[in-house]
């Protein structure tokens, strides 16, 4: 599983960490039941805290992608699947927003106020 | 061929053939004068306690020195035809070895047959020489001693042989080109998670040996107790080694690769600025490396092939190579080979 952050973004790393999670399973490099590396693995393979990875995968468990397990560590849960079923749906809608001339940003904002 | 192959190949020819079949031989004729002093019918088998076999008294010539020089000839064949086939780098796998050099596996193989040649010859010089003026073979004397010191000569001989040797001409990279490296911008960080894993198959392959071994050795425990407990030993340690590295961590990252063993233990690691060039590879452990687990491929490639397939193949700046076999190699490669070009920029 590839994880890239990029330290001149304004987003805080740890939400980098989990987009870039958040990404590998909407892109199917990762499935329910597969094993997360673990926090400490991933804080030195990106240099970054331990602790900011642990707060992207807090994140991820608190939004239901992944179950964090003492002595397992994390793993992909079942509902991550309905993430790879968006998938589709996600890019005909960026393809329609960017023949309107919005981008992928203002897409994502008028989702965040669209009434559930 | 160039001067260097030369040079390993007269090497290998002197110590893997010429000087174990010239030290059988010599020990051969010492012998063929000593067998007339021998008691006829002769000791030609020992226990712990002292002689427990008796026969013809040639057979104490014929065997030893037969065996030993039928084991030379056996393990040069070998060699040589290890390091002489050479295969395609592309296409289908086929079970010959992929090598275009006789390297590690053949300078091994030529020191031990300078090293059991010289076991097999002290071996046969004490059995007969003991016996020298005996008028009953049974008044044999125990030759443990002479076993436990073949038994060193066997160690030091081949370890003489190894050096003797020249230094194996390094292994070469697969062909194709290398991994174009992973676009990053600046101040954008990677890093690659994977794992290898043991193939289920081979596992089950490994396992019924290693079983079958294990209960052969309790078998030969009620004929031969040392011969029983060695082989059971010999098998536990192998399943413990297997059992070490049936899951490896690989992290490909700005720093280089890290190939770990869930327990810890093995660990190896290719520092990025020692990275020139990184390949994806297909991997097949059995036709090129021998069988599946941590191994030397008879062209010197070092490897944690676990499994048949996709992997990476990492160059060293030493002349070493390490194969890795991985799931989405592609990935780990372009990150591997981003980070090896990061750290030339720098110097």
């Amino acid at each position: 599983m590839l994880l890239t952050i990029d330290q001149n973004s304004d987003r805080p790393l740890f939400e980098q960490v989990a987009a870039s999670v958040r990404a590998s399973i909407v892109a199917g490099r990762i499935f329910p039941g597969d094993r997360l590396p673990s926090a400490r693995e991933v804080a030195t393979g990106l240099g970054i805290n331990l602790h900011t990875v642990l707060r992207a995968y807090q994140d991820l468990r608190d939004e239901g992608l992944v179950d964090l397990r003492r002595g397992r560590g994390a793993v992909v849960s079942a509902h991550a699947a309905s993430l790879t079923e968006l998938q589709a749906d996600i890019a005909v809608l960026v393809a329609r927003a960017a023949d309107l001339g919005l981008t992928p940003h203002t897409l994502a904002a008028l989702i965040k106020e669209h009434p559930a | 061929m160039t001067l260097k192959h030369r040079r390993v190949g007269i090497a290998f020819l002197w110590v893997g053939l010429i000087v174990p079949l010239a030290i059988l031989a010599l020990a051969a004729s010492v012998i063929a004068v000593w067998l007339p002093q021998t008691p006829d019918p002769a000791a030609i088998h020992w226990d712990a306690s002292g002689p427990d076999g008796f026969g013809p008294r040639w057979m104490n010539l014929v065997i030893p020195i037969g065996l030993g020089a039928g084991l030379v000839v056996a393990f040069a064949a070998l060699a040589l035809f290890t390091g002489r086939f050479s295969q395609p780098a592309e296409g289908a796998a086929t079970l010959l070895p992929r090598s275009q050099n006789p390297a590690v596996a053949t300078r091994f193989l030529a020191a031990v047959n300078l090293g059991m040649s010289a076991m097999m010859a002290l071996i046969a010089l004490t059995t007969v020489g003991v016996q020298r003026g005996l008028a009953d073979a049974h008044d044999a004397p125990d030759i443990t001693w002479a076993m436990l010191i073949g038994f060193v000569v066997l160690a030091s001989g081949t370890t003489l042989g190894w050096f003797l040797q020249p230094k194996s001409p390094l292994p070469n990279p697969s062909a194709g080109p290398g991994a174009a490296p992973l676009s990053l911008n600046d101040g954008a960080r990677a890093a690659w998670f994977g794992t290898a894993v043991f193939s289920r198959s081979a596992l089950i392959i490994l396992g019924l040996m290693l079983f079958g071994s294990l209960a052969l050795g309790v078998a030969l425990l009620a004929v031969d107790q040392t011969g029983g407990w060695v082989t059971i030993g010999i098998m536990l340690a192998l399943l413990v080694l297997v059992f070490f590295t049936v899951v490896f961590r690989v992290r490909a990252d700005a720093s280089g690769l890290h190939v770990r063993s869930v327990f810890g233990w093995p660990r190896y690691a290719v520092p990025a600025d020692e990275i020139i060039s990184v390949r994806v590879v297909t991997v097949n452990p059995l036709a090129e490396f021998g069988g599946w687990g941590i191994r030397w491929g008879v062209d010197g490639r070092f490897g944690i092939v676990l499994r048949t397939g996709e992997g990476i193949e990492v160059a060293r700046t030493n002349g070493k190579i390490m194969v890795v076999t991985i799931d989405d190699a592609a990935t780990a490669a372009a990150v591997l080979s981003a980070a090896a070009s990061a750290t030339k920029d720098h110097a």
